[in-house]
């Protein structure tokens, strides 16, 4: 299970998350919800330590990921991150052909020894996204070439592929036209009973739709946390009946 | 009414001189293209290519100019390899290691944008006063090192910016399946492909046709180096050289060389664009 503990996440001056006590429960969907600007990309960049790579930023309290703390300084932090797989807002495909796109993450993680498993586990990955009869034949094209819709799927295989434990997405479908987007939607549903998901979304029917629990966040702090049915139909505070509401996005 | 007039005018004036200036242009390369192609085809035989110069460069009237060619393609060899071999390491420094916003990035940017624009007679000058300093003659080595020199820069700045647009998801997408910074590395080299394509294109141009920077340093010979210590002859100096000879036979050797330079240069562009629309092919 992932856990964070007093969490606050600085970048230069800007305190951008404050005080983060949150449970993400395991085998369900959890989608984070808020204007724009709160932290919610923060948080989930905070996650698998992608938030390194910001400058300026300092790391306070803790994320404990099965029980162990990934902010302390000993975390192995490339594993973590094999363990917890990141589909991105906009489709980002390696610039490679779609087999190695899937293949890369297995190579580098030296998965395994023989071309042959290899190349049957990069088939079930795609086949787990329901891409495969899409790209039949073209397995060595280009990634690129790929639609959008296929190239995010592409993408969420490439991330089983290294067999994660969680999957965070980052408004996995806010670029994808609405069939695609259903598509992404309906396979995030079917993969909550093999992995845990935290999504980070700007649509609230979509929270709505596939959510088991929803965090509400505003301004770097959690305001309200608990299972979907309850918070969209009987939240507590008095923000995130503004934010349903549509008072403010 | 008035107003529409205007805009017509005014459009017609800019598309006016955007066909003057192409024109200019075209003019320019085709003219250059054909005072080389018509005076070196006169000359041109497959001696010229094949032989060394007979009774010396300046005023020998036999053989032809194999020395400058093979010279030529030695020192712009090595030093492409050389300057492969310095510049991608930066430019990967530069676009994965450091922050975008990094001071550091800036001022090496600053630095090379400086020497990228130092005329090449200037490197040709440090070069020279280098090899005083070392004890060492006008040689191949001394060519090389000069022409490394020249082309890192274009090298780096040339592929920085093909990198600077270098998507950041890609980076993200390596390191969130457990890639090290080092593992990341292979991926962008294949997305700027085409970017070192280009550059080296570009170097190897610039490399191949600059007579400044070889003139102090690797010198002129009739003969091909056997070793790195040896001077080494080259084509834009066979070129400047001979040119000025009043023996018309060494004037026409000149053209030949020229010809010779303008068509290896043709087939740098036309092999460089095949090769850099084959490495585009995955870019994302």
């Amino acid at each position: 299970m992932i856990e964070t503990k007093k969490l606050n996440v600085y970048i230069g001056e800007n305190h951008i998350l404050k005080d983060v006590d949150l449970q993400f429960p395991e085998r369900q969907i959890t989608c984070i919800i808020g204007p724009s600007g709160c932290g919610k990309s923060t948080l989930l960049r905070t996650l698998n330590r992608l938030i390194d790579s910001t400058e300026g930023v300092r790391l306070e309290g803790q994320v404990l990921v099965d029980g162990t703390d990934i902010i302390s300084s000993g975390a192995e932090v490339t594993e973590l991150r094999r363990r917890i797989g990141l589909v991105s807002q906009r489709p980002c495909p390696l610039p490679m052909s779609i087999f190695d796109n899937v293949a890369y993450g297995c190579r580098i993680n030296r998965m395994f020894k023989k071309r042959r498993e290899l190349v049957y586990h990069v088939r079930q990955s795609l086949r787990a996204v329901g891409i495969m009869d899409e790209i039949k034949g073209r397995m060595r094209s280009p990634a690129a070439r790929l639609s959008i819709g296929q190239q995010q799927r592409l993408c969420l295989a490439r991330s089983l592929a290294v067999q994660p434990d969680y999957i965070l997405a980052d408004e996995a479908t806010s670029a994808l036209d609405p069939i695609s987007s259903k598509k992404v939607e309906d396979l995030f549903v079917s993969l909550k009973d093999k992995y845990s998901i935290i999504m980070v979304t700007h649509t609230l029917r979509q929270a709505l739709r596939i959510a088991d629990n929803v965090v509400f966040m505003y301004l770097g702090e959690i305001i309200e946390t608990g299972p979907a049915a309850e918070v969209f139909n009987n939240p507590k505070n008095e923000l995130t009946q503004k934010y349903l509401t549509g008072a403010f996005s | 009414m008035n107003v529409a007039r205007n805009k017509k005018i005014k459009e017609n004036t800019a598309k006016l001189f955007m066909w003057l200036s192409m024109a200019i242009v075209v003019v320019l390369v085709v003219s250059v293209v054909w005072t080389v192609f018509s005076k070196g085809a006169k000359a041109m035989s497959w001696d010229m290519v094949s032989k060394l110069p007979g009774g010396g460069f300046y005023i020998g009237k036999e053989g032809g100019f194999l020395n400058a060619i093979v010279g030529s393609l030695m020192i712009v060899g090595a030093s492409t390899v050389l300057g492969l071999m310095v510049s991608i390491p930066v430019v990967l420094f530069l676009n994965v290691y450091l922050r975008k916003e990094s001071r550091l990035a800036y001022i090496v940017r600053l630095a090379f944008d400086v020497l990228f624009g130092v005329p090449s007679i200037v490197y040709g000058a440090f070069g020279f006063t280098l090899m005083i300093w070392f004890g060492l003659r006008t040689s191949l080595l001394g060519g090389i090192i000069v022409i490394t020199l020249l082309i890192i820069p274009i090298f780096v700045r040339t592929m920085d910016e093909a990198s600077r647009n270098f998507p950041r998801g890609i980076l993200d997408a390596c390191l969130s399946l457990g890639a090290t910074r080092w593992e990341t590395l292979k991926v962008v080299v294949r997305q700027i492909a085409p970017g070192i394509a280009t550059a080296t294109l570009l170097s190897v141009g610039r490399a191949i046709g600059d007579a400044a920077s070889v003139m102090f340093t690797a010198g002129y010979t009739d003969s091909i180096p056997t070793s790195l210590s040896q001077p080494a002859a080259t084509l834009p100096l066979a070129v400047f050289f001979q040119l000025s000879s009043p023996i018309p036979e060494v004037v026409d050797r000149a053209y030949a060389a020229a010809l010779v330079l303008t068509i290896i240069v043709l087939l740098i562009s036309i092999t460089g664009r095949f090769i850099t629309s084959r490495f585009s092919k995955h870019k994302v």
